[in-house]
């Protein structure tokens, strides 16, 4: 029988470990942890920043006044749509564009790096390029729809295109992030898998379907937690775009967040809904983690 | 030789006395902040004048009003240093007045001609619960902009106003009755001078609500029939986009700041398409025809560094010579009388501001909660315009906020309500 034992460390070691590791928990201390919990002991108050004598302790009743706040839920709602819709559209284009790129031929090879553009764009520069560009009179997407004779579109000025146009911007800017990534998980493939697939007569699509998909999955999942948490931040696009309206057509949580706190000051409630975000973004992260590591069990 | 060293000894006590005298600020530095607009231009262009007058150094920082803001009141309540005079709008004065030091005694000591401040304005813009902390250099009512060659005259009420719009209106042609600014930080001051022509407020003098009102659902429907005259595109519209329209001749009537934008560029022929032939208006008189007024208000915070230089540029800026200097090149309104009385301020096509403010002009409640009371006006009525909620919806959204700012941050005692 084979036993596994786990080697000894003698103390010395041990001890040089920790301090090999106090530098990172020291810093993750300074810059996360005593932050966030000043943060929830703020929430805790009715506290106004420019109004420090009304101060006063309120326990959770801002987070009660959360579930209550027709404008959070508002804000959750759009955020719910627009991370979905964003991170599904970009799984699925990035995916199909990585398998376009996996041919070596020169002219992917070429394209990869014009495809890339829209990622290195500051998301401040992309969204006030989309905002001239999506205006309904003078922007160039209605001049340019016009030649196929389709009637002015006000993008960014109905409430309910408004969503769905900050949405496609945040998926324009992000497909090239999710296709560099699988492209990279597809060229690490062993070769001998798809050759075998292909003499034993399976078609691309099969080979796609059946081989490449289950084994680059584990990654697909990371990838997908990766912009899901960075599509719920959405901040920057939203702010130069629309600035949340039409009405609040297209508030975020985390502009609610920003307006509450910096703008109004209020950070007792600004703080309660951040920390909700927060443990909220902490749980999808542990759902996704939970996810990739079934999928490699599956995968043995 | 003795006449030689004579002359000497006089150029050199003439250069002590004059040019190599020690400048009363030499060596130091003060730093402003400023709304990024004609103001801070203006500032920037008279810092020189001031470095060589005084010898002190002048460094303006300007943001955008979306973000003024929040930078002032970050950095006040911080007790944060970095500026020595900041520039707060007068609806920001009743939250930022516990950060402010006292002028008083400054304006006391050096005998500053505050008697030709207008006076009604200086209640509304610098002054708080009888403490003096900032002194006015902009007073600009809310009016309208409206094209000469197509308007006689401005209606004096809503439903002429309305019907002046069916005419003007003709959007297959690209030309539309109204250009607006829609983004509601931008449009819910349109709808509070509706409000208010018709007679309506938030709440009287004793903070009793009152937005619950005819006048509010009145106002409400005419500030969403407006959206009927506009670009389909003005719900995403600012300020630059709105007058952009207007300059580029493509609407009748613009709602707007005319001095940020229309008036210093409209008879620019690089700039406007409308040259000679605009002018601007106070907004259909009704009931009331009080406007919005927007000023803005100098004054040194209490953690500022250079107290003594900063209260020297406020002077400087707020001279009679800087105001009059203001007004003919930045388009910038005048807060002293004697400027406004000026003639050639009189012949300027920007008179009419004088006479819209004679009529009356105020802003939101300018209590700690008054900025957070405005936003349920803007997410209430930005929403109603754009058929996401309806009027009961909207006005009830505004009364219910309303309430809980009045619970949450009451006015301290004795403090009226003297705006909406």
């Amino acid at each position: 029988m084979l036993v596994t034992r786990t080697p000894y460390r003698s103390k010395t070691d041990r001890n040089l470990s920790w301090l090999f590791v106090l530098p990172v928990i020291l810093i993750l201390l300074v810059a996360a942890f005593i932050p966030l919990g000043w943060g929830a002991w703020l929430s805790l108050f009715r506290y106004k920043l420019n109004l420090p004598a009304a101060r006063a302790f309120i326990g959770l009743k801002n987070y009660l006044d959360i579930f209550t706040d027709e404008l959070t839920m508002l804000s959750l709602r759009n955020n719910v749509i627009f991370a979905s819709l964003s991170v599904s559209v970009e799984l699925v284009v990035g995916v199909t564009v990585a398998m376009m790129l996996s041919d070596d031929s020169k002219l992917f090879r070429g394209l990869i790096s014009v495809l890339m553009i829209p990622m290195i764009i500051a998301p401040v520069v992309s969204g006030t390029l989309w905002r001239m560009m999506a205006d309904r009179t003078y922007g160039v997407v209605n001049y340019l729809l016009s030649f196929l004779g389709i009637a002015p579109v006000s993008w960014i000025g109905d409430p309910k295109l408004a969503l769905y146009t900050v949405t496609f911007v945040d998926t324009w800017q992000y497909i090239p992030f999710v296709a560099v990534l699988v492209l990279s998980s597809i060229k690490a493939l062993p070769t001998s898998f798809l050759d075998a697939a292909r003499v034993d007569g399976a078609s691309p699509w099969k080979v796609f379907w059946r081989i490449i998909l289950p084994i680059i999955s584990p990654v697909i999942i990371i990838v997908a937690m990766i912009r899901f948490i960075d599509a719920f931040k959405v901040f920057d696009t939203i702010f130069v775009m629309t600035q949340g309206g039409p009405g609040n057509a297209t508030e975020m949580l985390p502009t609610y967040i920003y307006r509450q706190g910096i703008k109004f000051l209020n950070i007792g409630y600004s703080s309660a809904t951040a920390i909700v975000f927060v443990i909220s973004m902490s749980l999808i992260a542990w759902a996704f983690s939970r996810l990739r590591d079934r999928q490699l069990r599956r995968l043995g | 030789m003795k006449k030689f060293l004579g002359i000497v000894l006089i150029l050199l006590l003439i250069a002590a006395v004059t040019g190599f005298a020690q400048k009363k600020f030499a060596g130091k530095s003060i730093r402003l902040l400023y709304f990024a607009a004609t103001y801070a231009e203006a500032a920037k262009e008279y810092s020189k004048e001031f470095e060589e007058k005084t010898g002190c150094k002048v460094e303006v920082v300007e943001f955008p009003y979306l973000t003024l803001y929040e930078k002032m009141g970050l950095s006040l309540s911080t007790g944060d240093s970095s500026y020595d005079i900041v520039t707060p709008a007068c609806q920001w004065d009743g939250e930022f007045e516990p950060f402010m030091d006292d002028l008083a005694p400054l304006i006391k000591r050096d005998k500053f001609d505050s008697e030709d401040i207008i006076p009604g304005l200086w209640e509304q813009s610098g002054k708080w619960a009888g403490k003096i902390m900032g002194i006015p250099f902009s007073n600009t009512p809310q009016t309208l902009a409206y094209r000469t060659d197509l308007i006689k005259e401005m209606p004096k009420n809503w439903d002429d106003f309305f019907k002046l719009c069916d005419k003007l209106n003709n959007p297959a042609k690209n030309f539309y009755a109204l250009a607006i600014p829609g983004v509601k930080e931008q449009f819910s001051g349109l709808w509070m001078m509706v409000q208010w022509s018709l007679g309506g407020r938030w709440a009287d003098q004793n903070w009793n609500l009152t937005i619950n009102s005819a006048e509010t659902r009145k106002s409400l429907e005419i500030a969403k029939k407006w959206m009927k005259y506009a670009d389909p595109a003005a719900p995403a519209w600012g300020l630059p986009e709105s007058d952009a329209a207007f300059l580029a001749g493509n609407a009748a009537i613009a709602f707007s700041w005319p001095t940020l934008s229309i008036a210093p560029n409209g008879d620019n022929p690089e700039k406007s398409k409308v040259v000679g032939k605009w002018a601007v208006a106070p907004i259909p008189y009704e009931k009331n025809g009080v406007t919005v007024l927007s000023s803005w208000d100098m004054g040194i915070p209490k953690a500022a560094k250079n107290k003594d230089a900063a209260w020297e540029w406020i002077k400087f800026y707020t001279s009679k010579e800087k105001q009059l200097a203001n007004f003919l090149k930045y388009s910038i309104l005048p807060s002293r009388i004697s400027v406004w009385q000026k003639p050639e301020v009189k012949s300027n096509k920007l008179y009419p501001h004088y006479q819209a403010s004679q009529q009356g002009a105020v802003i939101w409640w300018r209590i700690p909660a008054g900025t957070m009371a405005e936003a349920y006006v803007r997410d209430a009525v930005s929403n109603y315009i754009t058929d996401q909620w309806n009027l009961a919806k909207a006005i009830k959204f505004m009364e219910d906020g309303f309430k809980k700012l009045l619970a949450d941050y009451p006015p301290a005692k004795g403090v009226k309500n003297t705006g909406r």
